[in-house]
């Protein structure tokens, strides 16, 4: 059985560099992975990750263990990201108007389009590259704030408990931008889907 | 080292009958929008990040101050000021008053880390007083 | 003609998706799925969304080479710390071996030097009295008559206090206040409804 996370932090506490080690190789391809969904280019998002693993091992002493150690990480990861995001000033998300108190208009999301063309379980093998990359692309729309939101809980599979705490943001409002973000993230997907299905004269499944 | 041993006593013997603490007293102009954040102010950008993200932090002064019963003022670019003074000095810890615009705070200091006080609005940002041990 | 339950029913949608509904929540939200075909596809679409997503950062995830990947932050994080350790430790023991008076007369005029460093230290004392504490705590705050602001205390895992002065104008919930002073984005109200049930 893998050790966890908190006795892994403890040995690194005493010295024990193997243990730090184990905890990079455990979290190394998620904390990518939210990195490169906040930035969208890899060689930053490795570097983001990189400088996230480095900031944990300056300032374990400091982590209480009073949350979990991978709210800790993501927390880490988002915030360098956004710090990132700012200096280049590419964070296009804080420009956007994304008011949720305006009731999204579900109509024009073509409801039932993407469960129909895809399946709700959809399998890696069907996934072309292009759509992984659209998925990029469209997550690149939603605003920073959300989109971490949507990474944290698509990625890691966050609870809604502990993505409140990793954001500090209450529920209700984890709850209100993630709906908002996978509303986005659909509308953009079915226009994809409609446009390349009319390229390659593929009608609905 | 008999003149060592002699000075220990001394300063002993002062710090009971008039207790000083060295604290590093820095001003600092926070604001919202993209720019500058001077040199060692980063670990302040990322420890205010969990109320507010600050794409700007220049520091307006430093000093060292040495806090004593008397409260001592610090001047602010907006034209008020902040007070300090020790309240208690007891098995090596400080507790201290920090008095600001609109109210006043009481802490215990920290070597490890640093007290940021949020102490008004100046050009389009807010001002903060970071307290922390002189290195 | 458009269901009026669907927009009660629609934030609760996606935290039905992720398992986050209480138990009766969830009995309600099937019922009305049961009934109401467009909101059947709607929950459909987020967890296609939500596969694709997952999915596809699987996808990019694999396209890197992770395997230098720890080693390149461990070599940040402790640069040359072993080999040099290997080395000081066979200086030691080869002088212990053949150079043991030189030895001993160094030590004992280094802790001469350090007892009469620790002196001096002690001398000007004061810029190190009063940090017994590790962290920073904050014991009271209290605001000044008429003074419409609130504090909000927060620490940090450095051992950092922060005493925020939020504007407290009107009477607002707590998290309301918090979003509009720091700048954070106004709730969804049907979601305010949802985390009150």
């Amino acid at each position: 059985m893998a050790t966890d996370d908190l006795t892994l932090v403890q040995r690194v506490r005493t010295g024990d560099q193997r243990a730090f080690k184990a905890l990079v190789e455990r979290y190394q391809r998620k904390v990518y992975s939210v990195a490169l969904g906040m930035l969208k280019d890899k060689e930053e998002a490795r570097d983001v990750a990189q400088e996230a693993f480095i900031k944990v091992y300056k300032y374990l002493d400091h982590f209480k263990g009073d949350s979990s150690f991978y709210t800790w990480i993501y927390r880490i990861t988002v915030n360098i990201s956004i710090d990132v995001m700012r200096k280049r000033g590419s964070s296009k998300g804080e420009h956007l108007e994304f008011d949720e108190t305006i009731a999204s208009d579900t109509t024009e999301a073509n409801i039932g389009a993407l469960g129909t063309r895809l399946g709700t379980n959809p399998q890696k093998s069907m996934l072309r590259k292009e759509l992984a990359e659209k998925i990029q692309a469209a997550l690149a729309e939603v605003p920073e704030k959300h989109r971490a939101i949507l990474l944290l809980r698509e990625i890691e599979g966050m609870s809604y408990e502990d993505l409140s705490r990793t954001l500090g943001i209450p529920k209700g409002t984890v709850m209100s931008r993630l709906f908002h973000a996978r509303l986005k993230v659909q509308k953009i997907l079915n226009e994809y889907l409609e446009l390349d299905e009319s390229k390659s004269g593929v009608g609905t499944e | 080292m008999r003149l060592a041993l002699l000075a220990l006593v001394v300063s002993t013997a002062a710090l009971a009958d008039d207790a000083k603490v060295a604290v590093k007293a820095e001003v600092v102009h926070a604001q919202v929008k993209a720019g500058v954040v001077d040199p060692g102010l980063e670990a302040m950008q990322a420890a205010l990040a969990q109320g507010k993200r600050y794409g700007a932090l220049r520091r307006v002064s430093t000093q060292k101050v040495l806090l004593e019963k008397k409260p001592a003022g610090l001047p602010l670019p907006n034209g008020t000021s902040a007070e300090m003074s020790l309240v208690t000095l007891e098995q090596g810890v400080a507790t201290i008053k920090l008095k600001v615009p609109k109210g006043e705070t009481t802490s215990k200091l920290g070597r490890d880390g640093s007290l940021y006080q949020q102490a008004g609005e100046w050009q389009g940002g807010d001002l903060w007083l970071v307290l922390s041990q002189p290195k | 003609m458009k269901n009026p339950a669907r927009k009660t029913f629609e934030p609760l949608l996606s935290p039905y998706v992720d398992g986050e509904l209480t138990p009766e929540e969830r009995q309600a939200v099937e019922r009305h799925i049961a009934a109401d075909k467009e909101s059947a596809a709607q929950v459909a679409d987020f967890r296609a969304a939500s596969g694709l997503t997952r999915l596809s950062f699987e996808m990019l995830a694999d396209e890197q080479d992770f395997s230098e990947f720890a080693n390149q932050v461990m070599a940040r994080v402790t640069p040359q710390k072993l080999p040099l350790f290997e080395r000081l430790k066979l200086s030691v023991s080869e002088m212990f071996t053949y150079q043991r008076n030189t030895l001993i007369t160094v030590g004992a005029m280094a802790c001469a030097l350090a007892l009469m460093a620790g002196a001096v230290v002690k001398l000007s004392g004061q810029d190190v009295e009063g940090y017994a504490n590790a962290r920073v705590e904050v014991q009271s705050v209290s605001i000044d008559t008429g003074a419409r602001v609130r504090p909000v205390v927060m620490e940090t895992e450095k051992g950092d206090a922060i005493i925020w002065m939020v504007e407290d104008g009107t009477a607002k919930k707590t998290d309301e206040v918090r979003r509009e002073e720091l700048d954070l984005e106004p709730a969804h109200d049907a979601s305010q409804k949802a985390g009150d049930l």
